[in-house]
Formats: structure tokens, sequence, C-alpha cells
């Protein structure tokens, strides 16, 4: 048995247990603070649940404010102990337990023997979306060389045309196995038929990336980049980065408040961690990188293990085995509570570096967004707050209101009795009070004082 | 979306908030008390509430929790005039037992 098992059972018995002290306390006090106890360990439950928000409600308005104004009513009233012994409806008490054994035992019993029955949660359909990031050339040396890719299995989809650097629209598919078959716009494969795998409930990222050169053999690579977006901590993004060029490793560095890359002479290690020593002895110092390292050792095609940053605008670099910054990122901006792809391929279509090799570029930045925003933790006060806000706005001003009435309820409720007749008896008195002197000046006989005389219901007999 | 098998089933949650919820009926139907009669209805809303969440963790949809919470706001607005009404039959009727107030006579 587990710890959360054992847990649950402790809170479960705490909970039936504060229940029942809250049943059958003499004291209406001891009632309410049994109650409040069996609220504080319903908002463990609920803690247990994944609501972390509810449960704090629960502790701040249940226990906290309602079960006080409980409190202070019992109090006020003096109702600590307002049980009369029992005069009428003798059969109530038996009545009432066998109403309740029966409810439990028609409704529980079947769920302790069957369980609900409930179907598995399915996971959402998978997405899938495609990121053209092969820079090839057509025959004719055309760099644009549109690719189309076809997935066919459980449901067939098609990217068709997508131009180089693009990043499609995502699409909804039903889980399975696909194949995978790449085109060119003529219908010409431009890559072996691939086998693809979606998982239920994954969002994933198609690459294409590699050379076409179909005299060496060598054809347009698919990789499947699969997006985690699970929540990530306070303040931070996810990322992954994906790097399309030939040679590496690659590694993926801050450069810092400095801008520049910061490299100090090191002992190297070896896989072990041990100080590799040369033929005299002496350590051998090799230049390693000093500043904040992102992601290391990418190579071709290789996706990185997804990595948390926190959210800001860095400089970010990519520098290859040599120690060489290969790409500069300026003032790149991380936002919290996204999951980003850096997908870097070569630009062919730059102007070549000075010594000659192909300038590095992040798809990132192409208009296209390999950006994904990540939700809110379920349960947490800021997934509860977007659902309240946005879904369910018009119910919660409702809410609003209905307090706003029961406010003014309460206070039309206990206005101090009498307080209403006796003031219109004031004005009453007020407007007559001249008209009944008028009066008693005429008749010579004060009207008030007559008045049960006038109508003496003692003097009730009449005629004979 | 939680769709790891939880180590507690919702069955379990489901059970323990209709034993709540029972206790609470019991109240309901045995306390002569007005004010006690009150706090039962509270421990039957909370075990409804109980079992709202443990069906939201079930599918993974939030839509349980916000429930729960409309819930917790309709009680408190609740409680708050039923209570005004409590001390306003406690000032006329002085008493609170309600085999004393069953006749609705003014």
């Amino acid at each position: 048995m587990g710890f959360e098992v054992v847990l649950f059972l402790a809170l479960a018995l705490a909970a039936i247990l504060m229940a029942f002290g809250m049943l059958l306390s003499e004291n209406a006090v001891h009632s309410a603070l049994f109650l409040i106890g069996n609220f504080a360990v319903v908002a463990v439950l609920f803690l247990m649940l994944d609501a972390a928000f509810i449960a704090m409600v629960q502790i701040a308005v249940y226990a906290g404010a309602i079960m006080v104004l409980f409190l202070f009513v019992i109090m006020l009233l003096g109702a600590e102990k307002s049980e009369a012994p029992q005069q009428r409806f003798r059969s109530i008490p038996a009545l009432a337990t066998t109403l309740v054994a029966a409810l439990l035992v028609s409704l529980g019993l079947p769920l302790l023997l069957s369980g609900l029955n409930l179907p598995e949660p399915e996971g959402a359909a998978p997405q899938v979306r495609l990121v053209h990031g092969a820079n090839i050339a057509d025959a004719d040396g055309a760099r644009d060389l549109r690719l189309t890719l076809t997935l066919s299995g459980p449901a067939s989809a098609t990217f068709e045309n997508v131009a180089f650097a693009e990043v499609t629209n995502f699409q909804t598919l039903p889980a399975g196995d696909y194949q995978a078959l790449l085109t060119r716009a003529d219908g010409a494969p431009v890559a072996p038929p691939s086998r693809l795998s979606l998982e239920a409930g994954t969002t994933n990222t198609i690459v294409l990336y590699g050379a076409l050169d179909l005299n060496a053999g060598t054809f347009v690579q698919i990789g499947t980049v699969q997006h985690t977006l699970s929540p990530v901590r306070d303040n931070t993004a996810r990322m992954q980065a994906l790097v399309e060029l030939d040679g590496g490793p690659y590694t993926l560095i801050d450069l810092g408040p400095n801008r520049t890359i910061d490299l100090r002479k090191r002992p190297q290690v070896d896989e072990a961690g041990n100080e590799v020593l040369d033929a005299n002895g002496q350590p051998i110092l090799v230049d390693t990188i000093d500043d904040p390292i992102l992601a290391s050792g990418l190579t071709m095609g290789q996706i990185s293990a997804p990595f948390e940053f926190r959210a800001g605008k860095y400089w970010l670099a990519l520098v290859n085995a040599q120690n060489r910054v290969v790409k500069v990122m300026e003032d790149y901006e991380i936002k919290r509570d996204t999951e980003k792809t850096l997908l870097f391929v070569p630009d062919y279509e730059a102007e070549p570096n000075v010594d000659g090799s192909f300038r590095v570029r992040l798809l990132d930045r192409s208009g296209a967004t390999l950006t994904l925003p990540i939700g809110a933790t379920f349960g947490s006060p800021r997934a509860v707050g977007q659902v309240l806000f946005t879904d369910y706005l018009l119910p919660v001003n409702l809410v609003g209101l209905l307090l706003l009435i029961a406010l003014v309820g309460v206070v039309i409720l206990n206005r101090p009795e009498g307080e209403k007749q006796e003031r219109r008896a004031n004005i009453r008195r007020k407007v007559s009070r001249p008209l009944i002197n008028v009066i008693s000046q005429q008749t010579g006989r004060d009207v008030l004082e007559d008045q049960p005389r006038l109508n003496p219901p003692s003097q009730a007999p009449s005629g004979d | 979306m939680n769709l790891a098998v939880p180590a507690v089933p919702t069955e379990a949650f489901i059970i323990l908030s209709m034993v709540l919820f029972s206790l609470g009926a019991m109240g309901v139907m045995l306390r002569k008390n007005a004010i006690l009669v009150f706090m039962s209805v509270e421990l039957m809303l909370n075990a409804g509430n109980l079992a709202l969440v443990a069906f939201a963790r079930q599918w993974g949809e939030m839509q349980g929790q916000v429930f729960v919470f409309f819930i917790m706001t309709v009680a408190a607005a609740e409680v708050a005039v039923g209570l005004a009404l409590i001390v306003t039959i406690f000032r006329t009727k002085k008493t609170i037992n309600i085999d004393d107030l069953h006749k609705m006579e003014g």
C-alpha cells in the first residue's frame, strides 16, 4: 500500500469521525468546531486531487469565514444547548437512519463491487505540423524547392507545397502508425518512405532536414520533435535545440552581458571525469566555454533533450566544436510559459562568411513561429482563474450579483424590529395632532381621551 | 491532462463523499437545533464538492473545480441569508428549536 493510499485512508477516517462528532455533539459550539476540522481534512483531500486553489478557498472561505459566522451566531443567540428532549416525531431517528442506510447500501454496494466503470480518459488526438528545414537545391540549381509530405495510415493527411523555412499549421490526426512519403511538386520522391508513429495526446513537429543529392544517395531526412507542453516552473520556458548543420557537435550558450564568448583554459577530462594527462604527467589544458551552456553535444538531426531556461532577453550563440561562434542571436527573447524549438539550418542564400563557410539561420526568426504556449498547472490558481475569466465570465458576474442580493437581503431581514411601525406612528401623530386639537376645541372634549368612551367595549349591551 | 493512473482511485473519493453526504443528511433529519441543521447542510454541500473535484481529476478537466468554486460562493450567500433568518426567528420566537417552530403561524 503506497503512502498516498495510507494518507487517504487516514484522512477519510478523520473526516468521517469529525462528521460523526458534529452529528452527535450535545453542544452546538463543539459541533461547529468538529465541522471546521472536517472541512480542513477535506481541504487536504482536495490537495490530493490536484485542486490546490479549491483547497485554499475551502480553508479560507469555508473553514474560515463561514464557520466563524456560524460560531458567532451560536454565541450571539446563546444556542449552545437548545435541544429539547424528544417529544414529538418519536419515529424520526429510526426512520432517518434506515433511509440513510438504505441510500448508502443501494448506491455504495454496486460502487464497491464493480467500481464506477468509468471509461479510460482518452488522450486527445495527436496534432502534427511540418517544418521545412532542408535547404536543398533542385536539379537546375533553384533553391526554393517546395515539398509535399503525405501521411497515410489510420487517416491520411498532406502538407502540400511547403516552402523552405515554412512552418505549417497543426493538423489533427487519429493516433497510430503512419507512412510518410515526401515528394516534390511533380510527384518525384525525395526521400525513401519512412514510418511515423503518432501517440495520443501528443503535439508533434515533423522536421525536414539534410541535403538532397540523388546521385550521391543522400536524401532529405524526416525527423519528429515531440513537444512535451507540460507545465514549467515559474517564469521559465522550455526549449529544444535542433541543429541541422554538418560538423559539430555544436553548443548553445548564453553570451552573457559582455556579449562575447568567454573561454578559459581548463584541464581536459575524459568521459569518466578523470583529468587527461600528457606524457609528462601534466594535465592537458584546453579551451572550455565559460559562459552558461544551454545545450551541448548538438549534432546533425539529433534533437536535444528539453531544457528549461529563465525567461528574459539573452544574447545566445551557437558555438561549433572549435569554440567558434557560428550564429549569434542578439536580444533573443525567451517568453515565459512557452515551449520553443530552436531549429538551426544552413543558409546558402546569404553571403558566406569570410572563410567561405555558410551562414547559419535560425528558423524561429523567419516569421513562422516554432514557439508553442504552455498551459498552467492543472488545478492551480492560475488555471482556475483562466477558466473563470474566459469561459465562465458571465456566471462569475452573476454569482457576484447573487452575493450582493444576499447582502441586501440580510440587511433587510435584520432591520431592528418595530422601528418601521414606530416611525410611522410618530408621523401619524405629528400629522393628526393639530387636527385632533381643532376637533377638541370645537367639541370641547379631548378626542384622544374620549376615544375609548366613544365606543366602549365594556358597554356593549344595547337594546334591552 | 493527468493521464497517469492515480494512486487512490476515484471510486474511493466517491464513496467517502457518499458517506459524508449521508451523515449530513442524518444531521438534517435528526438534529433539532436550526443552526445544526444548517451546518449539516454545509456538510452535504461539501461532500458534493468532494465528488465534483474527484471527477474533475478523473477527466482532467478544470470545469469540475470551477463548479466547486461557484458552489462555495453560493453556499456563502446561503449561509449569510440563512443565519440572518435564524437570528430574526430567534428574536420573534425566542427559540431556534425546529420542533417548536414547526407551525408557520405568525
